[in-house]
């Protein structure tokens, strides 16, 4: 019973972060996961770069005897990346594969800023176009907030790497 | 179990399975100074000129400083053709559980997955294993470009 109130109570919040990158149309730009979906937050992470990848993919790092990938969100949606002042911080996200058949789901750790922030739902928002997103297909929605743009990625397509063309990836040669 | 060979290009280690490898020679191969990993000098096997491979080049690092007289030469044989891998040092042969090397994951694709396609978990460190036959592809691939 209990178990059941805290999912009911964790379904209805999100963690938010600030994207690592310029402003668009003079707004921060945000994203936004479900709670359910971040495992973990780490101040310290060691990530080890694996050679001929693109930049969007900083290396391989161990968490939990497991081995992620290590990404920039920023990089794989073709957002400009500004420099941080303060390290960031190691999101590990996790989405649970089709069919259920893999209990555990497939990781990652996303670099984020160190300003997360743990929000209830509802949060008043508009949905405006993605367009404006280079890999639509990565991103599941944009929203407008008070705080600037809220974007909600597709992780599961980031993690598994699909409709990555093979050009994007070749280009690293 | 598996075998693997370790050895270090630009100060990171590396694995290779140990079955693949042929024979390591010492070399007097210079430092890369930039991109070129090609005209590295060639070894003369069964009587085949055998070009040597700059895997620092390759991996597009060469700023590392090595001391020269570690540096060595796998040679590898992959679909019949030799390849002469020069690294910066050999580390110990080891001896590994299965359970430890796992795949590259997914999210890698490309050159990064043929060239690495699998991990190795040891102690405090992840350890790429090197396929050479993914390696040859791309060193093709830049041959041909």
């Amino acid at each position: 019973m209990a178990k059941d109130v805290l999912a009911a109570t964790t379904y209805r919040r999100v963690i938010v972060f600030p994207a690592l990158s310029h402003r668009f149309k003079g707004k921060q730009v945000h994203f936004l996961f479900s709670a359910l979906k971040v495992a973990d937050i780490l101040q310290e992470l060691l990530v080890q770069p694996v050679p001929l990848s693109p930049p969007f993919l900083e290396g391989i790092a161990e968490w939990r005897d497991r081995i992620l990938p290590v990404i920039s969100l920023e990089q794989r949606l073709g957002l400009q990346v500004k420099s941080l002042r303060q390290p960031p911080r190691s999101m590990v996200v996790r989405i649970a594969e089709a069919g259920g058949g893999n209990a555990n789901g497939l990781h990652g750790v996303l670099r984020v800023a160190p300003n997360i922030q743990m929000l209830s739902l509802p949060i008043e928002c508009t949905p405006v176009s993605r367009g404006w997103m280079s890999h639509e297909h990565l991103i599941r929605g944009v929203y407008e907030w008070e705080k600037g743009f809220l974007v909600v990625v597709h992780m599961e397509n980031i993690l598994k790497g699909e409709k990555l063309a093979d050009s994007q990836m070749r280009a690293t040669l | 179990m598996q075998r693997l060979v370790l050895f270090q290009v630009s100060g990171r280690r590396f694995g290779l399975d140990m079955a693949l490898a042929k024979s390591i020679e010492a070399t007097n191969v210079p430092q890369a100074k930039g991109a070129d990993w090609r005209n590295r000098g060639t070894l003369v096997v069964d009587g085949e000129k055998v070009p040597i491979y700059d895997l620092a080049a390759i991996m597009g690092d060469t700023t590392f400083t090595h001391d020269a007289r570690n540096r060595k030469v796998i040679l590898v044989k992959v679909q019949g053709r030799y390849l002469a891998l020069l690294v910066d040092r050999m580390d110990r042969p080891v001896e590994v559980d299965n359970d430890l090397v796992e795949p590259l994951p997914p999210i890698f694709r490309g050159p990064p997955r043929d060239c690495f396609p699998k991990v190795l978990r040891r102690e405090d460190e992840l350890i790429l294993i090197l396929s050479p036959e993914g390696l040859g592809r791309i060193a093709k691939h830049r041959e041909g470009v």
